[in-house]
């Protein structure tokens, strides 16, 4: 190999840039701010305990071919759509997901789907309060309770209905969830 | 007095597998009723720009397509029922556009899936995760490389460069033996890969060409078995075989074998890839091969009118956080076989090792940054160092 000492030298900074350049994004990454991210890992410390095992399930057989952030930024909104969507995926060659596998992704991208869409309507609703630093990141953590239920009028509800609300006791602080208004639409 | 049409039997084959397919298409017709509810769109798309800089060679042009390079797909996801679904998905690259997917499944059960159209036969292990934003690293491995490599022209790229696109018609299912055990299969029959009457490899510029059309009449055959094993909730482990057969040249008269081996090892969050790839290639010798050909004839006094080329990969994944995930590579690119008297390539075995290590910095979103470090050890040509530093998304 032959490799002259201009060249080296510039190869030397280059990747020095990079690696420093990699710090700073890395520092980024780690400082961010949100506490679920759409990328390839979501926080689900607010989830029920039922919720959470099935992330792990999801995270793990998902991953296997492509970045979680493919499901968890796909825009679908009923139940049914999900259940097409994960029995195509679960058929895929080596998916490593069986019938009961994909029952419990379902039931997770399910859950995740109506804690979005809260999420998204209460940042329509209150503006001003997303947009503010105490309300990043904070408000799908505080709405689990209502997400099983929180499925739009007509065929998503009917589907819904396969999958139930999780159940109250693995929710998030219950005063948290007290301090935030419940949406019309979720109201019994 | 017009002599009959005889077929043989790999002509047959593919037509066998054809009328299978239009019967079984034609049964899911019948047997599925019709679902009211209305069919589902899912768009999805990946996005890759990637920078190479090989700072080994005053003019790394000569040796590689360094410099930046972006690829794109756009892809829609149709379900028109719960068995029967559509896939188009469009792809832009150093190529320009291409068709990357237009087919349709139809799925009488979980073990008898039907797909027709535009697709990637099922080979392999990197098959499935070939979209940039589904692997670590900005290049493909050596066995699948499609002219990401140095040196790409003297080595014609990889194995088989991926994704392998063809037209044709695949069966494949899955069937779970218990919730730990699954068993994969695929046939399919398509166009299979292209070169002209006297060319000495594979034409894989006219894999994509402007025609989507086959240049000889009959299809190559291919298939795929696997079988996953769920070891523990954390474990999961895949061991799968492949191969394909067919002639490439309009006349059939120059045939090709491919086969493949690959090992997937799910460990928690780590993963671990191992695949190796062969091919025998057939070409013509030519009515002067003294003149024609870098090395004599054998010791019987022929020339052999194939060449074998193969290769491998290992590759590990480890994320260290949910933001920064490390990758190494080691891969490698050999091909065996007498080349012209005008080859670049200067001995019979000719082949390339490439050791690779990088990371990946996860950003918001799926937005995830790449970087790499590659030291290419060839045994024609001088070493070489590639940098690479890209950036990929998912949406």
């Amino acid at each position: 190999m032959t490799i002259d000492s201009a060249r080296v030298t510039a190869w030397l900074g280059w990747s020095l840039s990079c690696i420093g350049l990699m710090i700073c994004l890395y520092g980024y990454g780690c400082a961010g701010a949100n506490s679920i991210r759409h990328g390839d890992t979501l926080d689900v410390s607010s989830y029920p305990d039922d919720m959470r095992a099935a992330y792990k399930v999801f995270a793990v057989r998902c991953s296997r071919c492509h970045a979680l952030a493919r499901p968890l930024n796909a825009r679908i909104h009923d139940p049914h759509h999900w259940e097409r969507y994960v029995a195509r995926m679960r058929l895929n060659p080596a998916s490593g997901i069986n019938a009961k596998n994909g029952d419990i992704i379902i039931r997770f991208l399910v859950y995740y789907m109506h804690q979005r869409e809260a999420a998204e309507r209460k940042d329509k609703e209150q503006p001003d309060e997303a947009d503010s630093p105490a309300g990043e990141g904070s408000s799908l953590k505080a709405q689990p309770t209502s997400a099983g239920q929180a499925v739009d009028p007509g065929r998503g509800a009917a589907r819904g209905d396969s999958y139930p609300a999780p159940q109250s006791e693995g929710l998030a602080d219950p005063a948290e969830s007290v301090a935030e208004p419940t949406p019309p639409e979720m109201n019994p | 007095m017009r002599k009959s049409t005889r077929h043989s039997g790999a002509s047959r084959a593919p037509m066998a597998l054809l009328g299978l397919g239009c019967a079984l298409a034609a049964l899911l017709a019948v047997a599925v009723p019709e679902d009211a509810r209305s069919q589902e769109h899912n768009f999805a798309g990946s996005l890759q720009s990637n920078y190479t800089y090989v700072p080994t060679e005053k003019n790394g042009r000569q040796i590689s397509f360094d410099g930046m390079t972006t690829e794109l797909s756009l892809k829609v996801a149709v379900d028109f029922t719960d068995n029967v679904s559509a896939n188009v998905k469009l792809c832009y690259t150093c190529h320009g556009m291409e068709l990357g997917m237009a087919f349709i499944d139809m799925r009488l059960l979980d073990e008898l899936n039907v797909r027709v159209g535009r697709f990637n036969p099922s080979f392999g292990d990197f098959t499935l995760r070939h979209d940039p934003a589904n692997h670590r690293t900005a290049d493909k491995p050596l066995p699948y490389d499609m002219g990401r490599m140095l040196r790409e022209k003297e080595f014609n790229i990889g194995v088989l460069p991926s994704p392998y696109v063809d037209q044709g018609i695949e069966i494949n299912g899955t069937h779970w033996f218990g919730d730990s055990v699954q068993l994969d299969y695929a046939l399919h029959a398509v166009g299979g890969l292209r070169a002209g009457q006297n060319d000495m490899d594979v034409d894989f510029i006219s894999m994509r060409s402007v025609y989507y059309l086959d240049n000889n009449s009959e299809p190559s055959l291919g298939g795929r078995l696997a079988l996953t094993l769920n070891l523990t909730d954390d474990v999961l482990l895949t061991m799968g075989g492949s191969g394909m057969w067919g002639h490439l040249d309009p006349k059939r008269q120059h045939s090709y074998w491919v086969a493949g081996a690959d090992v997937y090892l799910r460990l928690a969050s780590f993963d671990l890839h191992a695949e190796y790839l062969i091919r025998r290639t057939e070409f013509s010798v030519g009515s002067n091969p003294d003149d024609t050909f870098r090395f004599g004839p054998n010791k019987g006094g022929t020339y052999d009118n194939f060449f074998l080329k193969d290769g491998f990969y290992v590759e590990g994944n480890l994320p260290l956080t949910s933001r920064f995930e490390l990758v190494a590579r080691f891969d490698g690119l050999r091909r065996m076989g007498n080349v012209t008297i005008n080859s670049p390539i200067k001995s019979k075995h000719s082949a390339v090792l490439r050791y690779t290590a990088g990371c990946d910095v996860i950003l918001e979103g799926s937005v995830r940054l790449k970087f790499s470090g590659e030291y290419y050890d060839f045994t024609d040509f001088k070493d070489e160092l590639a940098v690479n530093a890209g950036v990929a998304a998912a949406f």
